[in-house]
């Protein structure tokens, strides 16, 4: 007993060293083993109120841009309004307002703090829990997908951005109708985002556009993740494919968290059938 | 004694602040330059100093660094290694007494010249950044970009280390 503890006051500076290393190694296993959050993150810490003021500043550099991104999405939703279409079937005039449920709703949020140059990035923005939001709820912007919510205080959230290495979700090709594989980050350029698991048998192309498919479950159908930029095939069944993300991660500024009414029910009901499976 | 913990505690606030708010938000074109600078003071302590001063230091900047930056334990492993790689080299390889004797209190650039400095100050500075991105990649194949990244943000380190030692240096 006595040895091991002249042992430990010899080598006390390295006991302390591999204390405070151990402090470090749980946030990180936190993160890279359980998929939990860690828990030192912006979502809690007070100096939000100080990156807030550096993203009211930096939001008056590309006001220009920003404003012609919500022009174009303008226009988009413009154009599908119902009094755009003449009507020719007298029969289908009737909209009854009980014809479809309503299961999407959005909430609009501003960022405070994003980052693009690490492996593994996250966004804040200043709506919480007060606002109804809930880890695991889709983030979507003008231009396209953005991440999902990772992490959840009062007043802001911690989402974790596509450009993350623990970032997944299914995609859809709309002009070849294709719903296999999935879009994951390989953590080189903020701009492009990889799609794998696409068999080498599909007439794809550059150009054509990507957009989330039905099966996902954190955001609607049919909203934008990019647009396809190069196809790579190797030796493998599956093309290699560049998707140029439709959304600026270097010029995000407001975001719409999507609440879907139905997703506890559907969290539910896969939960259960996947627990009398085992 | 007073004086010098007031000015390191308002260096370590500035340093932090100056990585946060500065070196953060610039973008360099290229995710392959990621350079850290604020432990630079880690660096240049003094080899007097209370050796747990120096590994609590590098343990409490990295600590907030990560808390506000969503980098979950990343800077608080690497600069605490650097830390404690720093005070078990100097006191391993350096004759520490003789140099505090010769009035050598760091490693400076008018030690034993340019070159020197550069060699010493570029192997920890590398050291660190190679194990932040190793760290925040956590996939051996990432490796050779690892590599890259840590190379390129290591010599903007450096190259900020030295103007600022130089600016710094007190003239003969």
């Amino acid at each position: 007993m006595l040895y091991i503890l002249n042992l430990l006051r010899k080598n006390l500076f390295t006991v302390v060293f591999v204390f405070l290393l151990l402090v470090g190694f749980y946030q990180l296993f936190q993160f890279n083993q359980f998929h939990s959050t860690f828990y030192f993150n912006s979502s809690k810490s007070a100096i939000n109120s100080l990156a807030r003021v550096q993203s009211n500043i930096n939001g008056y550099f590309n006001l220009k841009s920003k404003n012609a991104a919500l022009a174009a999405e303008n226009l988009r939703l413009r154009e599908q309004l119902l009094s755009n279409f003449i009507i020719k079937d007298s029969n289908k005039l009737f909209v009854s307002d009980s014809f479809g449920k309503r299961r999407y709703s959005y909430v609009l949020a501003g960022v405070v703090k994003s980052t693009t140059n690490l492996r593994n990035n996250f966004i804040t923005i200043d709506k919480g829990s007060n606002d109804g939001i809930k880890i695991g709820m889709g983030v979507i912007s003008p231009g396209g997908i953005v991440g999902i919510v990772y992490d959840v205080s009062k007043n802001f959230s911690l989402v974790m951005s596509v450009l993350n290495s623990k970032f997944k979700t299914s995609p859809f090709i709309p002009a070849l109708k294709y719903k296999e594989g999935f879009v994951n980050w390989n953590g080189l350029d903020p701009k492009f985002i990889q799609l794998d698991g696409v068999s080498r048998f599909e007439k794809v192309n550059k150009d054509m556009v990507v957009l989330t498919s039905n099966y996902s479950s954190v955001f609607p159908e049919g909203i934008v993740i990019g647009k396809i930029d190069n196809v790579k095939s190797n030796k493998s069944n599956f093309f290699e494919i560049n998707i140029k993300l439709g959304t600026d991660f270097n010029k995000l500024d407001l975001v719409y968290i999507v609440k879907d009414k139905y997703r506890a029910e559907l969290d539910t009901l896969q939960k259960k059938t996947i627990d009398e499976i085992k | 004694m007073n004086v010098s913990v007031i000015r390191n505690i308002f260096g370590a606030i500035f340093l932090l602040l100056l990585q946060f708010f500065i070196i953060n938000e610039v973008n360099f074109g290229t995710i392959f330059l990621r350079p850290f600078v604020y432990f630079y003071l880690l660096l240049f302590f003094p080899f007097t100093t209370n050796k747990y001063v120096v590994l609590l230091t590098g343990f409490a900047m990295g600590f907030v660094l990560d808390a506000v930056s969503n980098t979950y334990g990343l800077h608080t492993i690497s600069a605490s290694f650097l830390a404690y790689l720093l005070v078990q080299f100097q006191s391993r390889f350096l004759d520490v007494d003789a140099l505090v004797r010769e009035g050598h209190f760091v490693i400076s650039i008018d030690y034993k010249g340019l070159y020197y400095f550069l060699l010493y100050h570029g192997i920890f500075i590398f050291i660190y950044h190679f194990l932040f991105f190793m760290l925040d990649a956590f996939k051996w194949n990432m490796l050779f970009y690892n590599l890259l990244s840590a190379i390129l943000s290591s010599l903007l380190t450096l190259l900020f280390v030295a103007v600022i030692r130089l600016l710094i240096q007190k003239r003969p």
